[in-house]
């Protein structure tokens, strides 16, 4: 997997050829890390064409960070275009 | 590859509104629904991530009413559609709005694309700005309501040099 900056790595391939993004998670104390299993729970009961998935959640070792595994797009956000162009999201 | 043209704002803004739904269906909030977390793949097709402060709906709370609440607002005054002349309704469930006035603000938001397109056709009118000239330093804007107006863009310096022209006008250039 190709960095692609600090929490955010360039696809890879999963083993049925999609492409797939891996988000390591900091999370600072135990509030940060409570939420993190609470999306990662939430999305794992979710199934919906329109929301990301959630393709797997690796940890280690308790003192490690853990890695998410989603769907990767290849598009920007609904804001990136505007933040590109503007440097600024003018809908927000 | 489809532009994102009003069209596909209309789609995505359904698609917002279905997606609200489905999570209230399974008692989720999501609670930070906003055009950053709406991601696009090549095809337009929109993914809604960050579940990172979202919960299992209790009881209708509070927090979701405002949530679903600023997401209206948001959407209204992002199309200016409304530009503050109409308060909106928060109603006390959050998914009441999300239902019953859907098909109005879909409605609304086509009615919206199909007068503009019909301006465009008829005046050939694309941006109020398009035929406003400002000086140097201050750039044409829009205000609440798309009227065009000179205001100072990010890097206006209160600083003035006058010149002089070579055809003996005075012109005002900043001094940056």
């Amino acid at each position: 997997m190709n960095k692609l900056n600090s929490n955010l790595f360039t696809p890879s391939f999963y083993s049925d050829g999609n492409n797939v993004a891996a988000t390591r998670v900091f999370a600072k104390d135990k509030k940060a890390l409570t939420s993190v299993l609470t999306e990662v729970s939430l999305l794992s009961t979710l199934d919906n064409a329109n929301i990301v998935k959630i393709l797997g959640y690796v940890q280690t070792s308790s003192n490690v960070v853990p890695v998410i595994i989603m769907d990767y797009l290849e598009g920007s956000t609904l804001c990136g275009g505007w933040r590109l162009l503007l440097g600024s999201c003018p809908y927000v | 590859m489809e532009a994102a043209t009003g069209f596909m704002s209309i789609r995505l803004t359904k698609l917002v509104f279905d997606i609200s739904r489905y999570l209230h269906a399974h008692s989720v909030t999501h609670r930070d629904l906003k055009p950053d977390n709406v991601l696009l793949d090549l095809n337009f097709n929109a993914k809604v991530c960050d579940f990172g402060i979202s919960q299992y709906i209790v009881s209708a709370s509070k927090d979701s009413r405002k949530t679903v609440c600023n997401l209206l607002t948001r959407i209204s005054y992002s199309r200016n559609l409304y530009a503050g002349s109409l308060q909106l309704p928060c109603y006390t469930t959050a998914s009441y709005i999300a239902v019953r006035f859907k098909k109005l603000f879909l409605f609304l938001l086509e009615l919206e694309y199909i007068l503009l397109k019909m301006a465009v056709i008829v005046f050939g009118w694309v941006d109020p700005c398009e035929d406003i000239l400002c000086g140097s330093p201050s750039v044409c804007q829009l205000d609440a309501n798309r009227n065009p107006i000179c205001e100072c863009g990010e890097i206006c310096s209160l600083d003035f040099r006058p010149i002089c022209g070579s055809d003996g006008t005075l012109q005002l250039l900043s001094s940056n």
